[in-house]
């Protein structure tokens, strides 16, 4: 019996609308990191705590096609057909622990994003399967939201060897944006140095990810510290989240200073120097403006939750969540944690005043040498003895320059005349023709 | 102190060469069309030899010469060779976006003295984003090995890679390059993978949805060493319409022209008058050799290493002549 067809209300949003919303949002990078992390989650699930040496992920795109391959865990027939290729997750769905690809969707986004041919092979411990789309097929059938496994691929109740696991992306008919980025050589590059860095905790601890067959290289981070500068350090746990927070000095260079934040393992924010983190400028809650004084600053926030729900990120996982309670508590911590780290940069500058000669800046000179004693960041984390420490700096060696008797002039004068007179002099500075001038005058005028 | 004072323009013999070479090339530009409808953009220092070249035997009348050095401008001006020439004074990274590129078709010579930095790709970008088709561009940096400073507590590489780094910046840097000692050769090597890089991101940029693929046929990729190690990228900017006047021009039956990562080395050797003189007169000939040299007999009389002769032979059109004039 079929109900009277004049009720009905047809509640399906367009397919093609939806599956055109989804991927507005996202970057054809973040697409790609999506698919990495549910890679880094199935390794993790596979791996004991010895390290991720024999694990790798394998990364190919051409203007043509994109693979993405992993020895993790796989996914399981039962993980597959209740949860992975739904549309958001379902409540049932058991996260694994310490896990980064918490959002459901991230994985369908991508394939949408990338291309309009995927396939999928998954070998798992108990069950292995293959699933195809054809989208631009899938969308002429309105109201179906399923995807069906291959016909003859799907094993279950099996046993496979856990050396054997694997998890497969192949995708052909790349959209046009993918098929422009990925035969540019400066997409490319630039990709593999995001995902180098957003994964840097697991290539340290042994992982192999590549990206056309280059091997994505080791970021190593570091700060100062040694007996006489020591980070500042807090670490906390509420409600199942873990914060660990590290602040201090490393060498000065533009491109590497801020704040880096990780969730779980993965880095959400890069050498942040914005509002986001603490750099507000004075009129804001945080602290002045980023600025070539504080090169030299490096922060490390690292949040971990066994239910990666309760980590405070936005969905695309590039960057935090400003409004969640448990962010702001943090980026409060971050802020005092920051100015701790500023008092000695302020000092440095003073110091380094012009008419502060050289010898007396104690400070600097000590600052400068420390920079031979720097410390990997996770060597840092396992040293640390008690749950909060300050920022330590012998402030005893501030040495700023006095307000003494002196007087500064400056003149200007013509190069033509200037120079017979530097020639005379045989001087070769300014500063130089200026100084013997004034002293020849002092002796024979006055 | 500029390059310009440092050294004599006029006595780079092997850039001399290599600006010949140039000629030849552009000469066949008017495949295209008529030099009239060509300007010459080019940063033309205090002795303008690419100017002068490039007017004599080009005719191009509408040139443009971009110069930094706005406190020197009463000498340049006075050594203004031809009326013609316009000068404007300021950075090309802000001259550049501002002389209508995709009005009229030019060739542009950026022959710039430093090495390889991320002004010159933001230069790079504008012309290959903005330039008419049919337009010539050419690029020259020197690919001189950085030499490390006694003082400095870093390795040879380290430093390179550090000097390297903050000329054009961490991102530009391709990641399999990260672990290179970059001496003139590696230099060489992944500048010239920066510059096509970049070339081909502006194309993809400039290209967008639009169904007419503006291209870049690399043309030139010379190598020399006057003082310093120089590295030359040139190329045609060609749009679908010019494929046809392309192949006309027939660049690849010019001996010279590279259109990939290898390099054309222009070696001089340092030769006399009299040599000169002998040799030209052997020229062109085979330059096959047995047992007792040369089988050239006029080439097996010259007293002069192999070597010299064959790569003589091989610009031997284009060997400058210098002597001593009271002019």
């Amino acid at each position: 019996m079929s109900k009277p067809k004049t009720f009905l209300v047809d509640a399906d949003p367009a397919k093609g609308f939806f599956v055109s919303m989804l991927v507005k949002d996202i970057t054809l990078k973040d697409a790609i990191g999506d698919l990495v992390d549910n890679s880094v989650d199935a390794i993790k699930e596979k791996s004991d705590n010895s390290g991720l040496s024999q694990y790798h992920i394998k990364i190919d795109m051409d203007s043509k096609t994109f693979s993405i391959t992993d020895n993790g865990y796989g996914m399981e027939s039962e993980v597959a057909r209740k949860t992975a290729f739904n549309f958001g997750k379902s409540d049932q769905h058991q996260l694994v622990d310490y896990s980064i690809g918490q959002f459901g969707i991230g994985m369908k986004r991508a394939f949408f994003k990338i291309g309009k041919n995927i396939s999928v092979f998954s070998k798992a411990p108990s069950s292995q399967f293959k699933i195809d789309i054809d989208v631009l097929e899938w969308l002429t059938k309105p109201k179906e939201w399923k995807f069906h496994f291959n016909k003859d691929s799907l094993k279950e109740n099996i046993k496979n060897s856990k050396s054997d696991t694997c998890f497969k992306v192949n995708i052909k008919d790349l959209n046009a944006d993918a098929q422009v980025s990925f035969g540019d050589p400066k997409f490319i590059d630039s990709l593999i140095k995001e995902i180098a860095l957003e994964h840097m905790l697991n290539i340290n601890k042994g992982l192999r990810i590549s990206v056309n067959n280059i091997d994505l290289p080791t970021n190593l981070i570091s700060l100062v510290n040694n007996d006489s500068i020591k980070p500042a350090y807090f670490e906390e746990e509420k409600n199942g989240l873990k914060v660990k927070i590290l602040a201090g000095i490393s060498d000065y260079n533009a491109d590497d200073g801020g704040w880096y934040v990780f969730c779980n393992e993965r880095l959400i924010l890069a050498k942040d120097t914005s509002a986001a983190t603490v750099w507000t400028g004075t009129r804001g809650d945080g602290v002045p403006l980023w600025h070539s004084q504080y090169y030299r600053f490096r922060g490390f926030v690292f949040f971990e939750a066994n239910d990666s729900s309760k980590l405070p990120w936005n969905t695309t996982k590039t960057g935090m969540d400003v409004d969640s309670p448990a962010y702001k508590n943090v980026r409060g911590k971050m802020i005092s944690m920051t100015r701790e780290v500023l008092g000695l940069l302020d000092k440095l500058k003073d110091e380094k005043t012009k008419d502060n000669p050289e010898e007396n800046r104690t400070l600097n000179k000590m600052v400068d040498s420390s920079l031979k004693q720097k410390s990997e960041v996770s060597k840092i984390l396992n040293e640390v003895t008690a749950s909060h420490s300050s920022f330590q700096y012998p402030v005893e060696l501030y040495n700023p320059p006095r307000k003494t008797n002196v007087v500064k002039i400056s003149y200007q004068v013509s190069k033509n005349e200037f120079e017979p007179v530097s020639d005379h002099l045989g001087s070769k500075t300014p500063k130089d023709v200026g100084l013997k001038t004034f002293k020849y005058f002092y002796e024979n005028e006055l | 102190m500029s390059s310009f004072e440092k050294v004599n323009y006029n006595l780079r013999p092997n850039k001399s060469i290599e600006r010949k070479m140039m000629l030849e090339a552009f000469s066949r530009l008017t495949y295209i069309s008529h030099f009239d409808d060509y300007r010459y953009i080019g940063f033309g220092s205090a002795y303008f030899s690419d100017f002068i070249l490039f007017h004599r035997y080009l005719g191009l009348q509408d040139m443009i010469s971009i110069e930094k050095e706005k406190d020197k401008k009463p000498r340049f001006d006075f050594n203004l060779p031809y009326f013609g020439i316009e000068m404007k004074y300021g950075e090309s990274t802000t001259i550049l976006p501002n002389l209508g590129l995709e009005e009229k078709k030019s060739i542009i010579w950026l022959d710039y003295d430093d090495k390889l930095s991320d002004f010159m790709l933001s230069d790079i970008d504008t012309v290959v984003f903005n330039s008419k088709p049919g337009t010539f561009f050419t690029v020259s940096f020197s690919i001189e090995q950085d030499a490390k400073p006694a003082d400095s507590d870093l390795t040879i590489k380290e430093y390179r890679l550090n000097e390297f780094k903050k000329r054009v910046g961490d991102h530009q840097l391709p990641i399999e390059s990260m672990d290179l000692n970059f001496n003139t050769k590696n230099l060489g090597e992944t500048s010239y993978k920066i510059i096509s890089r970049q070339i081909s991101s502006s194309l993809i940029n400039r290209n967008g949805s639009s169904t007419t693929r503006i291209s870049f046929k690399q043309l030139f990729n010379f190598r020399y060493r006057d003082n310093a190690n120089i590295m030359t990228i040139g190329g045609l900017i060609v749009s679908p319409q010019l494929e046809k006047s392309l192949k006309k021009m027939n660049f690849e039956n010019l001996s010279f022209i590279r259109g990939k990562e290898d390099s054309y080395k222009i070696e001089c050797p340092n030769l006399t008058f009299r040599e000169v003189k002998a040799l030209d007169t052997a020229l062109p000939s085979s330059l096959e050799t047995n047992a007792s040299g040369f089988k050239n007999e006029r080439l097996r009389q010259i007293p002069l290493l192999q070597r010299d002769i064959k790569n003589y032979a091989k610009i031997y059109r284009y060997y400058p002549s210098f002597a001593e004039t009271n002019m």
